[in-house]
């Protein structure tokens, strides 16, 4: 009787598990026909050729918003960049070309813009787009009644601020459509960036019927009209985006792909995965982890960008022992960037001996800003040593022990432990290492809970105003605490430079203001910033701008 | 029976509102805020100014909270701070079917194998089949889930390509993370049902039974599986629940679009209103979980008197 009764129960516990097993064997013969990896992509080839060339892009996290005039983050400018096209945009070879305009006039005193667009714009419906719509969508974004949080790169637009912050009216704000193909835009000051900005999402077109008829206009593919070279086909929220050519772009004939699925993977692993096993074809810069990294280590798949940003550390200047400018250089040229940047982090970024990037222009010379002023300091430790002398703390002795804080991150917190092994080492300094949580991080650095700490920073325009402004003095306030005489030159230097309009005395100011800034290193410059894509040999001319957005509408796949 | 449904629901109401209340001011209390000026640098502060009061952020603490319960009074749960347009109930209606989709499958398997697992342990004390199901036990309670996770995802996706990676696209896409969710609990409930099992076994009750010469089948199903099952039952309403409303680790490893993601995201992004509906949901479902198991307490053991 025990018997019969165990053998029940078990032949259950089999069943189930059989059942189990079946599922398992039926697919996996299913599969082991198309098992191997050839016969995996072939399978991913008869796929794509059905429904036409379709990408499928995998990225970590869903868009916060695709509304474009709402936007401030890079994830969504990831997407939107795809889906709408600006005055101007950025080409295939990463170089600003033109968008919807077709050509544009400066006045003399380069405060004046006037953009003529391309005939025959549509929207994705099929309707006219029109100068009324880059009028109504700016508008938009400046009426401080939608909140954008983007609204700061329309400062530029005469009167953008102060309508905004409510002391003018919508009609004062600086832009235009004099007709249906003529926008007409007034600026505050001469900048001579102003048709890069015209390529940032908050500067996009959107249709006022749209955008005022369904709310939230961004919910379904439905009611979302764009201009771009893709327009959306579905919506499936935390899941995909799935994304169809848009028959009505002006480039139309030169997008190759058909469509463009957009995967949302939030763990690196998987994304890995899935790449490996030929189910994606494009790993964003965000779901790349050291694992990937190392695995496409040196293969042609994981593919660099520089942006034109910087890491770095800021000093807290308002501690007295770090107020000293030669212990912060000290401190600054004591360390080995090259090991930090090839052995601990995974994207092994170019060490960083001044604070402009790579990739920022200098008006009137073929190279680009870094190259064109050159390498600003050294790492020497014999010279960091003396500094430390001369400052009073030979050998580090009666220095005291500094705090380094950082995100909790993994690579961060071996990038700390490698500087303060060095500091150690080369100048007997002793640092201690806390971590936060990334929002109580930046409430401990506003609140000046530090010694060191982690920051950085990428630019939204090729024009080093976008970098050097990130020290002054009413950032500073908050940040490194640089504010002595010194602080104040630099601060001036560049507001200067923001009111000129001849752009060889703008350079030499931010030269000039480069120099004072290393000299007096409030900073330690790590290094330049890149992003990196991993992206299968099928596939062509997937491309990351230099602020870092992916740019889909020039690839192609075979 | 219906007054006292009746009376649990509304001490449950009560516990909610407690429960809304301290994760409220809790939240508050934590520093870094979904709109924190350090952290957005490239938006000037007068913006974040504006943005926090379209949210209703610059307002006393009180009267946020006094709004907030008025409007959860009337089932609105605010718009999320971070996925601008969204409202919470929003996210909760199209996250929370898939993610009780998976959980639900999860359950059964935990159940429909646990339970027999821990029934022929218990019977073959000692013997092949116990210490078989004790090992399998043991590796289920002691691995964490994400290691199962991250091997399964490697051997059968990345490695023998029979399921997919990410997503719920076909049935396929379910196999893995059900079995995953399921593991662990498969393991409890098989440790728990031999457990209890042993102790009744040993009943002079089951002892009258087989002395009478009841088949040992009727005496196992019949009479020591009703009074043995009462610790399992226990333990599933709060697993229920918590599967039901998905699990953080399982849903992000296998990129299922449910609700268990937000669970950790909301915290981190400071996402107020996320944060509160989804311990709202959660309470709930607990909070009804807990009474529906109670219930069936008196429904499998006469001796549990369900009290006027």
């Amino acid at each position: 009787m025990k018997k019969s009764l165990c053998a029940l129960l078990f032949s259950v516990a089999m069943a189930t598990a059989l059942t189990g097993c079946g599922g398992n064997s039926n697919s996996g013969s299913a599969s082991s026909a198309g098992g191997t990896e050839t016969s995996a992509s072939a399978s991913a080839g008869t796929d794509s050729s059905a429904d036409g060339k379709v990408l499928k892009y995998v990225m970590s996290k869903e868009p916060e918003t695709l509304d474009p005039n709402m936007n401030n983050y890079s994830t969504s400018s990831s997407v939107l960049q795809n889906l709408f096209t600006g005055l101007m945009q950025v080409g295939a070879d990463g170089k600003l070309i033109n968008g919807c305009a077709e050509k544009y006039e400066v006045s003399d005193d380069g405060l004046t813009y006037t953009f003529t667009l391309r005939d025959g714009l549509k929207w994705s419906d099929g309707s006219d787009l029109t100068a009324g719509d880059f009028e109504y969508a700016w508008k938009r974004a400046l009426n401080p009644e939608t909140a954008s949080p983007g609204v700061a790169y329309l400062y530029y637009v005469k009167n953008g601020q102060a309508y905004n912050e409510g002391n003018a009216t919508e009609d004062e704000v600086g832009v235009k459509a004099v007709d249906d193909k003529t926008l007409e835009v007034t600026l505050e000051n001469p900048t001579a960036y102003f048709p890069d900005l015209t390529a940032v999402t908050v500067y996009f077109p959107t249709k006022k019927d749209v955008v005022e008829n369904s709310t939230p206009w961004t919910k379904s593919a439905d009611t979302y009209v764009c201009n771009g070279a893709f327009r959306l086909k579905e919506i499936n929220p935390q899941e995909s985006y799935i994304l169809e050519k848009n028959p009505e772009y002006y480039d139309a004939e030169n997008v190759k792909l058909d469509g463009v699925d957009i995967i949302f993977i939030e763990s690196a692993e998987a994304a890995l995965s899935a790449y490996n096993a030929g189910e994606v074809d494009v790993l964003d810069n965000a779901v790349l982890g050291t694992q990937a990294r190392s695995q496409y280590d040196g293969s042609d798949e994981l593919q660099s960008y520089d942006l034109i940003g910087t890491r770095y550390y800021d000093f807290n200047c308002s501690k007295e022992y770090l107020s000293d400018a030669r212990v912060r250089k000290a401190l600054s040229m004591a360390l080995n960037r090259e090991v930090i940047t090839q052995t601990i982090e995974a994207s092994k970024p170019e060490p960083a001996y001044a604070f402009v990037p790579h990739g920022i222009t200098y008006e009137g010379s073929d190279k680009d800003f870094r190259d064109t002023v050159g390498n600003l300091f050294e790492e020497n430790v014999d010279e960091a040593k003396e500094l430390m002398a001369e400052a009073g703390y030979p050998n580090g002795e009666g220095f005291p022990t500094l705090t380094l804080i950082t995100q909790n991150d993994q690579e961060q917190k071996d990038m700390a432990q490698a500087m303060q092994a060095m500091w150690k080492d080369n100048l007997g300094v002793n640092a201690e290492i806390t971590t936060y949580e990334s929002k109580v991080y930046w409430d401990e650095q506003r609140n000046g809970n530090f010694d060191i700490c982690y920051d950085g920073w990428v630019g939204d325009y090729p024009d080093a105003s976008t970098n050097l402004e990130c020290f002054t003095l009413t950032k500073n306030d908050y940040q490194c605490r640089w504010l002595n005489d010194d602080a104040q030159k630099y601060n001036d230097m560049l507001m200067e430079a923001r009111s000129l309009a001849d752009n060889t005395k703008r350079m030499e100011l931010f030269t000039d203001a480069e120099k004072l800034l290393i000299d007096e290193m409030p900073i330690i410059p790590l290094n330049y910033r890149n992003a990196q894509l991993l992206v299968k040999p099928n596939c062509q001319n997937v491309l990351k701008t230099y602020i870092g957005h992916t740019l889909l509408k020039y690839a192609d796949k075979e | 029976m219906a007054k006292y449904i009746l009376k649990r629901l509304t001490a449950g109401i009560v516990s909610l509102f407690i429960l809304v209340t301290i994760t409220f001011f809790l939240m508050h209390v934590i520093p870094g805020g979904p709109f924190s000026p350090s952290e957005q640098r490239n938006v000037p502060e007068k913006i974040l100014v504006q943005i926090s009061d379209k949210y209703g952020l610059n307002d006393p603490l009180i009267v946020q909270y006094g709004r907030y319960i008025g409007n959860l009074l009337h089932g609105d749960m605010g718009i999320s701070f971070k996925k601008q347009d969204t409202t919470v109930n929003e996210l909760i209606a199209a996250g929370f079917p898939v993610s009780a989709r998976v959980g639900a499958l999860g359950v059964c398997t935990a159940l429909i194998v646990g339970i027999p697992l821990g029934i022929i342990a218990a019977v073959r004390r000692g013997k092949l089949a116990d210490g078989f199901s004790m090992v399998f036990a043991t590796i289920g309670v002691s691995v964490p889930s994400f290691v199962i996770c991250v091997l399964m995802m490697y051997l059968f996706c990345e490695k023998w390509k029979i399921f997919p990676s990410y997503g719920l696209r076909s049935w396929k896409g379910y196999i893995l993370p059900v079995f995953c969710m399921a593991f662990s609990q498969i393991a409890y409930i098989t440790r728990l049902m031999r457990s209890s099992m042993l102790e009744t076994l040993r009943q002079d009750y089951i002892r009258t039974e087989r002395s009478k010469g009841v088949p040992e089948f009727q005496v196992i199903g019949k009479y020591a599986l009703k009074n043995s099952i009462l610790p399992v039952v226990t333990y599933v309403g709060p697993m229920v629940a918590s599967l039901l409303t998905g699990t953080f680790i399982i849903e992000k490893l296998f990129s299922i679009p449910g609700l268990g993601r937000y669970f950790v995201s909301a915290i981190t992004d400071r996402d107020y209103s996320v944060v509160l509906g989804l311990t709202v949901f959660l309470g709930s479902m607990i909070i009804i979980c807990n009474l529906v198991v109670d219930i069936m307490y008196a429904v499998i053991d006469p001796r549990v008197k369900i009290t006027e």
